[in-house]
């Protein structure tokens, strides 16, 4: 022993170790697989990861296994290294996330069925978006191709939108505690936005397994802003998706949800002047209709009336020509003119000559 | 109110309802040139309005790490 060497107590020396691993690994994330998990008193969370050569004590609370854990499966660990004066090493598990496509199906499985028994993805929780947000809260890595992709289609669709990005992690231990807190951030606003988007671009199963995390499912469940979840392909569901009040198939799909596309409204603004048009002509159709039958109807009666008067003129014309001597004449009858007395003269008129004759007898009838 | 202090949604809404008008018992030929006029200001106005509307997009500077 140097006279040198450093002289602690055991508590002090405790100290002096979590004093150099905070400062050295504030935060580590270890990959392993689970081994020897137990829970006591349903609270304290007790494992091991380990590899092919080396083993590695973990402790927590249960609100801190943020994935449902097996012996055998692969998780990454976030945590912190401690010196435990009573339990000696071990990592302070902060959050656990499933590696490797069969862990993470198995967790999402897992956690699924028991979401699922609390009613957590109801379609009596889900919620309407609004039709036309004005102010919209994104959570997003920005750098993330996910997250370029839905504000170009926003901006193509629609405009006059506030929009406040909250830059977070999209992948990896991570992510869920910034998403997180970027749900609380929203919701804890005076004038919070309208609508809540969360996206992020496709990857494996590893890249998107932060999206099935129980406590950032959880917070989209709990989140007082309704919330629109586009995350991965279309063929990928996470927890986040089933939790949300409307899932997107892609983050371009989570603009086509948010907002209607402006061209589709300016055409239909227009395909209302273009009804009203026809509205206006079927009328003046209606009117000129109506206008040539008043007319018809008033050449009718005009025609009805000069075919009376023309018929009644006719048969004055026929009645005057009755009478007409000259008619009657015609007919064989003669005009007797003179003295109608024994040796008296008389003219005889009759159609085509006149006659002067002596009377020689006259006889009463 | 004048066109420009609506919103499109407003917009929308007076322009379907002059659509209404003209396909109602109301419809009257004296009124219906100006009704026209305003439902075809209407669409242009809407037309203007969304394709001059650019979104707002902030980047917020606080950092959701955890402390």
């Amino acid at each position: 022993m140097e006279k040198n060497d450093l002289r602690l107590s055991v508590s002090d020396f405790v100290g002096l170790v979590n004093q150099a691993f905070d400062y050295a690994m504030p935060s580590v994330v270890i990959v392993g697989e689970v081994s020897g998990l137990s829970v006591r008193q349903g609270k304290w969370v007790r494992f091991k990861l380990k590899d092919e050569v080396s083993s590695v004590d973990f402790f927590g609370s249960i609100y801190q296994m943020t994935t449902p854990l097996e012996d055998g499966m692969i998780v990454a660990v976030q945590g912190r290294p401690r010196l435990s004066d009573k339990w000696g090493f071990s990592v302070s598990m902060q959050s656990v996330q499933a590696v490797g496509e069969g862990s993470i199906k198995r967790s999402f499985e897992l956690l699924k069925k028991k979401l699922e028994a609390e009613g957590l993805f109801d379609e009596s929780r889900k919620r309407r978006l609004p039709d036309l947000p004005t102010y919209v809260g994104v959570i997003s890595s920005t750098e993330a191709a996910g997250y370029i992709d839905f504000t170009k289609i926003l901006n193509n669709r629609w405009g006059g939108m506030k929009v406040e990005v909250a830059r977070t992690l999209v992948q990896g231990v991570r992510a869920p505690g910034q998403i997180i807190r970027a749900i609380e951030y929203f919701n804890t606003l005076g004038e919070p936005p309208e609508v809540l988007v969360i996206v992020r671009g496709g990857g494996d199963a590893d890249d998107l397994a932060a999206f099935n995390d129980e406590a950032l499912v959880r917070a989209i469940a709990a989140s007082r802003i309704p919330t629109l979840v586009g995350v991965g392909h279309e063929i990928d569901t996470t927890l986040a998706d089933l939790a949300a009040d409307v899932r997107a198939a892609t983050p371009s799909n989570a603009a086509q949800i948010l907002v209607p596309d402006k061209r589709e409204l300016i055409e239909r603004s227009w395909n209302i002047v273009r009804a009203i048009v026809s509205n206006l002509e079927r009328h003046r159709l209606d009117y000129e209709r109506e206008v040539e039958g008043l007319i018809s109807g008033a050449e009718q009666a005009m025609t009805y009336a000069l075919q009376r008067y023309k018929d009644e003129v006719a048969q004055t014309l026929r009645l005057l020509k009755e009478y007409d001597p000259q008619t009657v004449l015609a007919r064989g009858y003669a005009l007797v003119r003179g003295k109608v007395e024994p040796g008296g003269t008389v003219e005889i008129e009759r159609i085509s000559d006149v006659i002067e004759a002596e009377v020689r007898n006259v006889k009463q009838k | 109110m004048s066109n420009k202090s609506k919103t499109i949604e407003e917009k929308m809404t007076e322009l379907r309802e002059a659509a209404a008008w003209f396909e109602g018992e109301d419809f009257s030929l004296s009124t219906a040139s100006d009704k026209f006029k305003d439902a075809t200001k209407l669409a242009a106005d809407i037309e203007h309005d969304l394709k001059n509307l650019e979104n707002q997009i902030t980047v917020l500077k606080q950092s959701f790490e955890e402390a």
